[in-house]
């Protein structure tokens, strides 16, 4: 990456940033709540983005959501532990899972990770379901109290905001060290990367770990937002959602998730009157784009750029 | 005490071999397609709700037979799979992540179009025939073994043409090695979409099947889907005979949990995947031998 590329991508970057920093202001608490979402979801679908540069597709993610999400539900309201500790614990809860699924599926090739990690998020949702004296059963858990820095969306904002800021510069930082290209080999041969003496195994699991990490602690900021953890919200609809949104924005860079995203979290708020039809949208989305747009929206402005000439 | 644990025994075969029979059909489409076209086709379950509600519709809308049901399930399941090997599948044919993020926004599809279409409230479909068996302890309505004997016959035709006919010798050599296939003068496109025509018209049959013995709503298929994914991968991705072995391991698990933990089943069901890929990954019958 020439040094001007990289100067103008930064101001690109910081432009953005100052202007998700003073939307809180200049917007109301409705548009708070969506902005809080937007980040939230961009952080799990950035967390997808990251294991599927590897080849592999978790369905999982919402489970590991729910993880963060009842642990904080869990502790703040049974316990009087402050709700950081809580919030990493959750993250720590979702490493642990993560971890244990990790060292049984990570070592076997093949279609083995998509069928376990679906079993495996079928199974969470069935614990937040079934294990009525912790997690409330059906009806879940409510009224979450929020800690004062925090008990507003509009102040929330900026937690789920340095989450997903956190999560994206440590994927950039990643990306462009060493280790990128190797990344992105791994994906293609495996065998090459392990004749230099580098372990596949080991930079899958640090992946993974790392993405049910940010998902578990996006999971947490969500209970606080919303005051609440039932099951039905981690349940498969809501892992197809995030594929849909990095799918959309696109698989070839971290901007292409967050893009997807920041569209697709506002047309859902349209939505929501024809709540049931959801899954109809997404799917198709899904679908039409995988078949006729791969790469996303962000290939299609790249293409469009080219096009037209523009840099 | 003897007689109750005999009794027992009986409930839990009754139970298991009934699962394990609809577990079955569902876990040879899914390793059947997954060992030739490498799709893991997570549409399967939907496409057997589908199955399920062509029985309701035919047999309580229209009156007719339950065997005209099952004819026009395996015909419209053939066409179904054509379709989407030819519109969907096969143009993803590179990428196993393509194919499997495909197939996964089409059970969502699927799952609301018949929700819309029917309603979302709970259906169901009268018995074929009414009589039930005694074999000492064992008591099994006429129903139930009418399905058994379909899913073994299935199961068993599936075998014979796939170990038998020349499609099958081709099916088997395009799962082995799908570019020296289409060398040694195969046409691999075309044993594709039979392989996912067939697919498709077995999950399909096994809606109409199950549809007189459980409950009808969108999502059945979806809550099977994840025990057949346990089958297959007991079994050991891709491979025929490991499909039935998995399939049979799982719906005897599945009774005997539901007898004696109710819900905890599941737990157990999951505990049994995780044991079997950390002690023997390739599963019970490696896909190479079967």
């Amino acid at each position: 990456m020439s040094n001007a590329n990289f100067r103008r991508k930064i101001a690109l970057i910081s432009t953005i940033l100052l202007f998700a920093i003073i939307l809180p202001i200049i917007t109301d608490v409705r548009w708070h709540l969506v902005m809080n979402l937007i980040c939230l979801n961009a952080v799990a679908a950035l967390s997808l983005y990251f294991i599927a540069i590897l080849g592999m597709v978790s369905f999982a993610q919402a489970g590991f959501y729910g993880l963060g999400s009842y642990t904080v539900s869990i502790l703040l309201l049974g316990t009087k532990i402050p709700f950081w500790i809580a919030w990493i614990t959750g993250g720590v809860v979702a490493v642990v899972v993560a971890w244990l699924i990790g060292l049984v599926v990570l070592k076997i090739k093949g279609a083995y990770f998509f069928l376990v990690t679906l079993a495996l998020n079928q199974f969470l949702v069935w614990i937040f379901h079934s294990w009525k004296s912790l997690t409330g059963g059906y009806t879940g858990l409510y009224g979450v109290p929020a800690p004062s820095l925090i008990d507003s969306p509009g102040k929330l904002y900026y937690l789920s905001l340095a989450l997903l800021l956190g999560l994206f510069l440590y994927i950039l930082s990643i990306q462009n060290s060493r280790l990128g290209p190797i990344l992105r080999a791994n994906h293609e041969n495996e065998t090459m990367i392990q004749s230099y003496g580098i372990s596949p195994f080991r930079i899958k699991m640090t992946n993974w770990i790392t993405c049910c990490f940010f998902t578990g602690l996006a999971g947490g900021i969500n209970a606080i937002l919303i005051n609440s953890s039932y099951p039905t919200m981690f349940d498969m609809g809501t892992s197809l959602r995030w594929l849909v949104f990095l799918v959309f924005g696109g698989m070839v860079s971290p901007i292409g998730p967050i893009i997807g995203s920041g569209i697709l979290t506002m047309v859902s708020e349209f939505l929501r009157p024809v709540k049931q039809l959801e899954p109809l949208v997404y799917g198709s989305v899904l679908l039409l784009i995988i078949i006729l747009l791969p790469g996303g929206l962000l290939n299609l402005f790249k293409k469009l750029f080219k096009r037209s000439g523009l840099p | 005490m003897y007689s109750t644990v005999i009794e027992v025994a009986a409930a839990i075969f009754d139970n298991g071999i009934i699962i394990s029979s609809s577990v079955l059909l569902m876990a040879l489409g899914l390793s059947l397609i997954f060992g030739v076209l490498d799709v893991v086709n997570l549409a399967h379950g939907a496409l057997f709700t589908v199955g399920a509600f062509i029985a309701y519709f035919i047999s309580v809308k229209f009156k007719m037979n339950f065997f005209a049901a099952l004819v026009l399930a395996v015909l419209a399941g053939f066409m179904i799979g054509l379709l989407l090997e030819k519109l969907i599948f096969f143009p993803l044919r590179k990428d196993l992540l393509s194919g499997i993020i495909a197939a996964f926004g089409l059970s969502f599809i699927i799952e609301v179009l018949l929700g819309q279409v029917f309603g979302l409230d709970i259906k169901g479909v009268p018995p074929m025939v009414k009589r039930s068996f005694h074999l000492g302890p064992l008591r099994m309505d006429a129903q139930r073994i009418l399905i058994i004997g379909f899913a073994a016959l299935l199961a068993t035709a599936l075998i014979i043409f796939i170990h038998r006919s020349r499609f099958g010798r081709a099916i088997r050599a395009v799962a082995q090695n799908s570019e020296l296939s289409l060398l040694m003068g195969i046409n691999t496109s075309f044993i594709r979409l039979l392989t996912f025509g067939i697919g498709i018209s077995l999950a399909m049959s096994a809606g109409v099947l199950m549809s007189s013995i459980t409950y009808i709503d969108p999502y059945i298929g979806g809550e099977l889907l994840i025990e057949a994914f346990a089958a297959i991968i007991l079994g050991g991705l891709g491979s025929i005979y490991g499909s039935i072995v998995g399939s049979l391991v799982v719906g005897f698990l599945m009774a005997a949990g539901l007898f004696f933990f109710s819900a905890w089943a599941y737990a157990i069901l999951f505990g049994a995947i995780v044991v079997v890929l950390v002690i023997r990954p390739q599963g019970i019958i490696p896909f190479e031998s079967g």
